[in-house]
């Protein structure tokens, strides 16, 4: 025993001998160096495997594509540099993100990344962009934590959830007029904290909450749930999570005597997606999503992605994850340099600062950095299943 | 001892015998008794008698008769998938000794064979013209799809490690359910995809008469996709006759399965293989075989299982085993596991709980697998061999 | 295992239609998943071979590979023929795919096969369109009868031989995929500079032979290394290694020059050490010998991938040379060294040992200076899964306890360490907002940005312990009422504990004490502050690299206390209970407390390792508590084997590794390790390592696979 009380001292001491060694590493320079004829390499993540929100992944990483496709190359002073994408899976969980993140970190020739997707992957990885250097562009991490703890790496060109609920509880009450709303999560950071916003600004406009639960991922059977949910006469369900169990909440609903009862997402459930689950029963749904009063480039951009992926973006992100391409490969060319050996050098300290106080007309509106990495200054549109598509409502206030 | 000492086909005459039990239910009755009695007690406490300590004139309890009755309805139609499931574990388990962890893939390929079954025959119209028919024939191909998957899994993963130690065909199991979810996950795509909404009217001219514009039209009931608001015990309540469809068809098949074990050859090959593996194959049965029809047997019940769940809740996914599987095998155990009527009063119990308790006791819906979990720790506390046990002569390592 | 009813007619033997005919089974829903299409993309050898190829090679030669082994002709010929066929048939299942791509429309096909991408104009069809789709056929069938031949060739050449190709051409792929990741990892400079200390102390091995006195020979070895260390540090002062790198060679400038170590003497110390180990292995264990060479032969090549920066033509070449020659040269050589161990004292072979064991370890502790964060990382994750493994080991392996719910234990270490250190900063009341579309929201405010009241008292090192405790009392606390369970009763039971802390860890009403879907972030980092002492000795364990050594010392700790335990009267009794309840308890084994004590000890191991995860990920979220990370932990122990400390090893490397490793195929690793699960099993179903045969001992049954494994320390 004495031995080993010995044996564990030594270890320790000899732990704190040597970690200075690798304390002392600085492995990133604080610029990228390209040799004319390299590949400028973006790193992308997000969760492309894996159940439920793969779809989302890959519809954003269409976005990214569709940029690149406008933008294959970034020139610099005259020299033109192809732009790759690295791909990386990063699943919706804190690991992945920090194993993606490390991993782009360890690759000195990436100049940015456009992702994570999910809120608690990319909160999980902005130490360690932070740490390197790094800007991140997120076309859909939406917690509003991620913007407040200052981090700086982190940038999005999607509105907070914050923006998003309190519109959505202004909607709640004041255009659609439910006083007594019943409100489910689907357990993820996403819709637990999307709910927690509208929430406390749903009370404060006068609302009563019915009944707040949450649904499992992956489950199947709500009907139970919603038994509960049609024993205190709701006005609305609000729903704060992804298609799936979306759609099997607004289907079951039927089988409990809810249908009547609107129903009403976010983000989470616009596009095509929830439609093609659901089917008819989806008729009259309401969605919020932040998007600018429709524009030609966006129905252009529109017809365009269905022309090249064959079908209807799945979700409402694609767009987003086109402005942080634009954003990035615009932040590379302004600070981007040629250096005397004909290398081109991106500082990421410079670049850094410049996403973070960049400005420019995207196709989700104005994109404007605020200086702590919000981006997007999207107004928030509000929608209505009709027919199968979502179609944008007319804001009218229930003034009385 | 449980890992190593079963190594070896000659390991199991060392081994407590055990089988498929059918006959000690006695106790089982009394213990299931006492929990209904409990539950319906705690149930009418707080439906009647505790809301009239806080709820004001006027208002309307959150937890009422009707709320009940429907999560209990709800509650036996999904237990009663839970409980086709659940035989497949059980029955494998009752045989083998082993957890077939990729039990719920084999649930899942059958849906997803179903699907592209019955989207053909709505492509070709068929489904419109002969809807009964079409459901099973999709039901059949289901069934043989999950069959065959069953019979690969045993061929590749389980076969060959007859006679290793006990928890590594538990970790094949593993692999192979990985394999699968990830195998039709790239053939079919992450999307999820949808059965049709389906109609299949019965009994026009007896039920289901509504007035529409003036004339009365009898369609009669659609059992598989409306709802209607009954009433039942003086309460209204929303009911879809599928959930009914559901646990009678459930209910079929597993006196099916149990007419098929109890009178016939192969069934009773079946038990004395369970009972001891050398002595009957010294008897004359093949062992291999009689294992393989084990399994196909679960599997086909999954399968049938699976198109029930799939008309149920349409949406089909490389992942939907996963949650279902597990809330299977947990009810195979809170029945007894190796036990046939256990399973499937396992099933059903652990669907109606899931459903009903949540609510009863006050708590969110989120909560449901807390309060599942936490009634089988507590059953295991009362009963540590499930409710209707398992004949062990002597002890379970 | 694969010589059952093996007749032949004329050449053909019936083993290779059944393996052919299996593999063109599995070739053709392969196929029908669009592999070919989503490999096509990327390259293995820059702008020369991409992945869809090596893909199809595989296809093709991995049956040719199986059908080949199983054929116990002894002339070549036969083999080769064999070969040819089951490479032919498997080529087959890909032209099925191409037919049934020319008859059914597209749209259908894909809406099936939701992956599937046209292949017709690729790979497989050797790049022939619809137009001479023929010519492809006939090319693809002419390919692999000629690829079947060439794999039933090699398996014709001496097994070394055979080896030294199939090795060469592996790591060929394997670092080509990698070379993003790892072409950083290590300079020429000090690839050249270490690996020349090494050669020089393996030399002066060899020369010094004939010297008796075994401490002499270390300090000339010490010396020829230290000697190259000068040269470096000369060679370096002139400023050769940092700009254009080794010899002008080009690649980074010499992380060892560049600061990594700061002074000249620790320096040439380093080197000195690295020529002790050149010198060392040349009178170790072939195991040791071996190990160490390969290495030696990584880092040479590593530092040419350098300066390559991708993976060249010549880079491929090099590779494939390199690891062929070692698997052809360094065996014998190690036989040698290994002749030289046998003859040694033991008390000679105990100090060799001995000096081995801390020259690993001194690798092991500035390995991180060279991985780079990302390995390093993957390597912290396996390292937490080596704890946690252990842990289980106690559960599992010695006291024979099913427990499917490891995840619990897990979850309370991370949840209290977390909840004791994170001070609350989000409880401002009110956070007022822009506003966004209508002036109304100017007025509204949310004060909602985390769910979670920190108290946060405590420091890491403070919580640690306590992590630890809680977790262990946690554990013996669910432990009691489940005592009287067997099996897989015990197993279901636990399994559903780790079901509730899913749940419970998401759930609203446990919010303010948990954080629900938010988590508890941040979680502060470790702090090392021995100020007091010396100014500089300040240490923040915030990134991989320096959490690295947090584990390591907590892996090497739990390794030393279940060694010591296994040993012990509670290990016996533990082995005895897991053999026997009932005659164990008639032996006066106190059953409950002992059992209780097993449930104690391994969430003791979890809370560990839970605590350090939530200092690493600097944040908890339910997302990381779920069934996986149960069935992970007893999946790697029971790879491993089942009881064994270096099969917990192995085990982590082969369940969060090679996930790792893997990411390099994209979308087919989960597909690909579910298989390898399978296949490792069915080989190796008492693990890769199993425990020591006197654990065993007492059994009438020894598996008949779990031969003696060659004492490899």
């Amino acid at each position: 025993m004495r031995k080993m009380i010995l044996l564990i001292c030594v270890l320790a001491l000899a732990t704190v001998g040597i970690a200075p060694l690798a304390a002392q590493d600085d492995m990133m320079g604080p610029s990228v160096m390209l040799a004319p004829g390299e590949d400028l390499v973006i790193g992308f993540g997000a969760a492309l495997t894996g159940e439920g929100l793969a779809p989302f992944g890959i519809d954003i990483r269409r976005g990214v594509e569709l940029a690149l496709e406008d933008r294959p190359t970034v020139t610099v002073d005259d020299v033109e540099f192809n732009v790759a994408l690295d791909v990386q899976d990063s699943m919706c969980s804190p690991e992945g993100g920090q194993t993606v993140a490390n991993r782009f970190v360890s690759d000195d020739s990436i100049v940015g990344v456009i992702g994570l997707m999910c809120s608690s992957a990319a909160e999980a990885a902005a130490p360690i962009f932070d740490e390197a250097g790094f800007s991140t562009i997120s076309a859909s991490a939406t917690a509003a934590s991620l913007t407040t703890s200052d981090f700086t790496s982190f940038n999005r060109t999607v509105p907070t959830d914050a923006a998003q609920g309190l519109a959505a509880a202004d909607i709640i009450v004041n255009v659609l007029g439910a006083t007594n709303v019943a409100f489910i999560d689907d357990g993820s950071a996403y819709g637990t904290g999307l709910v927690d916003v509208i929430i406390d600004a749903y009370e404060e406009l006068g609302g009563t909450v019915a009944i707040r639960d949450a649904v499992t991922v992956g489950d199947t059977d709500f009907r139970a749930l919603l038994e509960d949910i049609s024993a205190t006469d709701p006005d609305l369900i609000y729903f704060a999570g992804f298609n799936a169990e979306g759609a099997r909440l607004i289907e079951q609903r039927f089988d409990v005597g809810l249908e009547d009862v609107p129903f009403m997402g976010a983000d989470g459930i616009y596009g095509s997606e929830l439609v093609d689950l659901a089917g008819d029963f989806a008729e009259g749904v309401y969605a919020t999503r932040p998007i600018p009063a429709s524009s030609d480039e966006l129905d252009a951009f529109a017809e365009r992605y269905i022309e090249t992926f064959g079908e209807e973006p799945p979700s409402a992100f694609n767009t987003n994850s086109y402005d942080a391409t634009n954003l990035m490969l615009d932040a590379i060319e302004a600070v981007g340099y040629i250096d005397d050996q004909g290398d081109l050098v991106i500082e990421r300290e410079t670049l850094s600062e410049f996403i973070r106080s960049a400005s420019f007309d995207g196709l989700t509106g104005v994109i404007e950095c605020d200086g702590t990495g919000e981006c997007s200054s999207a107004d928030i549109g509000f929608y209505q299943i009709t027919d199968g598509a979502f179609v944008q409502q007319e804001l009218e206030m229930m003034e009385e | 001892m449980q890992e190593t000492t079963d190594s070896g086909p000659s390991g199991s005459k060392s081994r407590p015998k055990r089988a498929l039990s059918f006959l000690r239910v006695q106790n089982a009755y009394a213990f299931i008794g006492l929990v209904l009695i409990v539950i319906f007690a705690w149930v009418f406490f707080v439906i009647e008698i505790e809301p009239q300590f806080y709820l004001q004139e006027g208002e309307r309890a959150r937890y009422a008769w009707d709320t009940f009755i429907s999560q209990f309805i709800i509650g036996l139609a999904q237990g009663s998938i839970y409980a086709l499931i659940a035989l497949g574990y059980t029955l494998v388990y009752g045989i083998l000794f082993m957890i077939n962890f990729a039990h719920g893939e084999v649930f899942m390929a059958g849906a997803y064979i179903g699907f592209f079954a019955i989207n053909a025959a709505e492509q070709s119209g068929f489904l419109e013209s002969q809807t009964a028919l079409a459901i099973l024939l999709t039901m059949g191909v289901a069934v043989m799809g999950s069959v065959i998957v069953a019979i690969l899994l045993e061929r590749i993963a389980y076969r060959p490690l007859r006679g290793a130690p006990r928890l590594v065909p538990l970790i094949t199991a593993i692999g192979a359910s990985i394999t699968l979810q990830q195998l039709f996950l790239r053939l079919f795509g992450s999307s999820p995809r949808t059965y049709p909404r389906i109609s299949l009217f019965v009994g026009q001219g007896m039920w289901g008469c509504e007035p529409v514009d003036g004339t009365t039209v009898c369609e009669g009931i659609d059992l598989i996709s409306k709802s209607y608001d009954v009433l039942i015990f003086n309460q209204e309540v929303r009911i879809r006759p599928f959930f009914f469809v559901i646990l009678f068809v459930s209910l079929l098949l597993m006196s099916a399965l149990w007419f098929f074990i109890q009178r016939t050859k192969t069934g009773k090959a079946m038990r004395a293989v369970a009972e001891d593996k050398d002595t009957a194959s010294l008897m004359g049965i093949n062992v291999d075989r009689t294992i393989v029809i084990t399994f196909m047997l679960g599997a086909a019940l999954a399968g049938a299982g699976a198109v029930l769940f799939a008309l149920y809740n349409r949406q089909v996914t490389p992942f939907m085993g996963f949650i279902p599987g597990i809330k299977a095998f947990t009810a195979a155990v809170l029945g007894g596991i190796g036990n046939v009527p256990g399973a499937m009063f396992g099933g059903l119990f652990l669907g109606v709980a899931e459903s009903v308790f949540p609510s009863a006791l006050g708590l969110p819906n989120q909560l449901k697998d807390v309060v599942a979990f936490g009634l089988l720790i507590v059953f295991m506390i009362f009963r540590p061999t499930g409710i209707f046990g398992e004949v062990l002569s002597e002890k379970k390592a | 295992m694969m010589n059952q009813n093996n007749l032949r007619f004329g050449f053909l033997e019936t083993n290779t239609l059944r393996y052919s005919f299996y593999a063109a089974i599995a070739i053709f829903i392969l196929t029908l998943t669009g592999i070919f299409g989503t490999f096509a993309q990327r390259d293995v050898i820059q702008d020369t071979l991409s992945l869809d190829l090596v893909a199809l090679v595989l296809v093709i030669g991995v049956p040719a590979l199986v059908a080949g082994r199983s054929s116990q002709s002894d002339k070549p010929v036969i083999t080769i023929l064999n070969s040819a066929i089951a490479g032919l048939i498997a080529a087959t299942a890909v032209i099925l795919v191409v037919l049934l791509e020319t008859i059914v429309p597209q749209e259908e096909l894909m809406f099936v096969f939701n992956n599937y991408r046209p292949i017709i104009g690729g790979v497989a069809t050797l790049g022939a369109g619809q137009d001479n789709l023929i010519m492809g056929i006939l090319g693809l069938l002419a390919l692999s009868l000629i690829l079947g031949g060439i794999v039933g060739g090699i398996l014709s050449l001496p097994q070394r031989w055979m080896l030294a190709i199939l090795s060469g051409l592996g790591s060929m792929v394997i670092i080509g995929l990698m070379a993003g990741q790892i072409r950083n990892l290590v300079t020429p400079s000090d690839a050249l500079g270490v690996v020349g200390a090494f050669v020089a102390g393996y030399g002066a091995g060899y020369a010094t032979r004939t010297i008796a006195n075994p401490w002499l020979r270390r300090l000339l070895g010490f010396i020829a290394g230290g000697a190259v260390g000068i040269v470096f540090l000369v060679l370096g002062n002139t400023g050769a290694f940092a700009q254009n790198g080794a010899l002008l060679l080009g690649g980074d400038p010499s992380i060892i020059m560049g600061g990594a170590v700061n002074s000249s003497l620790t320096m040439i110390i380093g080197f000195g050490i690295v020529g002790l180990a050149g010198l060392i292995v040349t009178s170790a264990s072939s195991f040791v010998h071996n190990s160490a060479i390969f290495l030696a032969v990584v880092f040479a090549l590593l530092g040419m991938l350098n300066v390559q920066q991708r993976m060249t033509v010549i880079m491929a070449i090099v590779t494939f040379i390199a690891f062929a020659a070692a698997t052809i040269f360094i065996p014998p050589l190690g036989t040698q060294s290994n002749k030289q161990y046998r003859t040694l004292s033991p008390q000679q072979k105990r100090s060799i040992d001995v000096i081995t064991g801390v020259l690993a370890l001194v690798l092991a502790l500035v390995a991180p200076v060279f991985m780079g964060q990302y390995i390093t990382n993957v390597l912290d994750l396996v390292m937490l899964y080596i704890i946690m493994g252990i842990g289980l080991n106690v559960m599992v392996g010695y006291a024979g306890l099913l427990d499917l719910g490891y995840v619990a234990s897990f979850a309370i270490g991370a949840y209290t360490s977390a909840i004791l250190t994170t001070p609350s900063i989000f409880t401002t009341g009110c956070i007022p907002f822009e506003p966004i579309a209508d002036a109304r929201y100017a007025e509204m405010c949310t004060g909602i940005l985390t769910n979670w009241q920190g108290v946060g008292i405590l420091t890491f090192w403070q919580a640690w312990p306590i992590a630890i405790v809680v977790s262990a009392f946690t554990g013996m606390a669910l432990g009691v009422p489940v005592l009287r369970l067997r099996g897989d009763y015990l197993a279901i039971v636990t399994l559903g504990f780790g079901e509730m802390t899913r749940v419970l860890t998401r759930a609203q009403i446990t919010a303010p004490v948990l954080g629900a879907a938010q988590g508890i972030s941040p979680v502060p980092f470790p702090v090392i502050d021995l100020t007091s002492l010396n100014p500089d000795w300040y240490f923040e364990l915030s990134n991989a690299s320096t959490i690295y050594y947090l584990y390591i010392f907590s892996v090497l700790a739990a390794a030393l206390v279940v060694w010591r335990l296994s040993g012990s009267r509670l290990g016996r009794a533990w082995r005895a209970m897991k053999a026997d309840e009932d005659v164990a308890q008639a032996m006066g084994v106190p059953l409950v407390r002992t059992k209780l004590l097993a449930f104690g000890v391994s969430s003791a191991f979890a809370g560990l390792g839970g605590a350090i995860f939530a200092a690493q990920l600097r944040g908890i979220f339910p997302d990381s508590f779920t069934l996986l990370v149960s069935i992970n932990v007893l999946s790697l122990i029971i790879i491993g084997g089942l009881g064994s400390i270096p099969g917990v090893v192995v085990g982590a490397l082969m369940l969060v590794g090679l996930p790792e490793v893997l990411r390099e195929i994209q979308d087919y690793r989960l597909l690909v390790f579910g298989v390898l699960l399978v296949v490792v099993m069915l080989l190796k179903p008492d693990g890769l390592i199993p425990p020591p045969i006197r654990q065993l001992s007492k059994q009438q049954k020894v598996p008949q696979s779990a031969s003696p494994q060659p004492n490899t320390q």
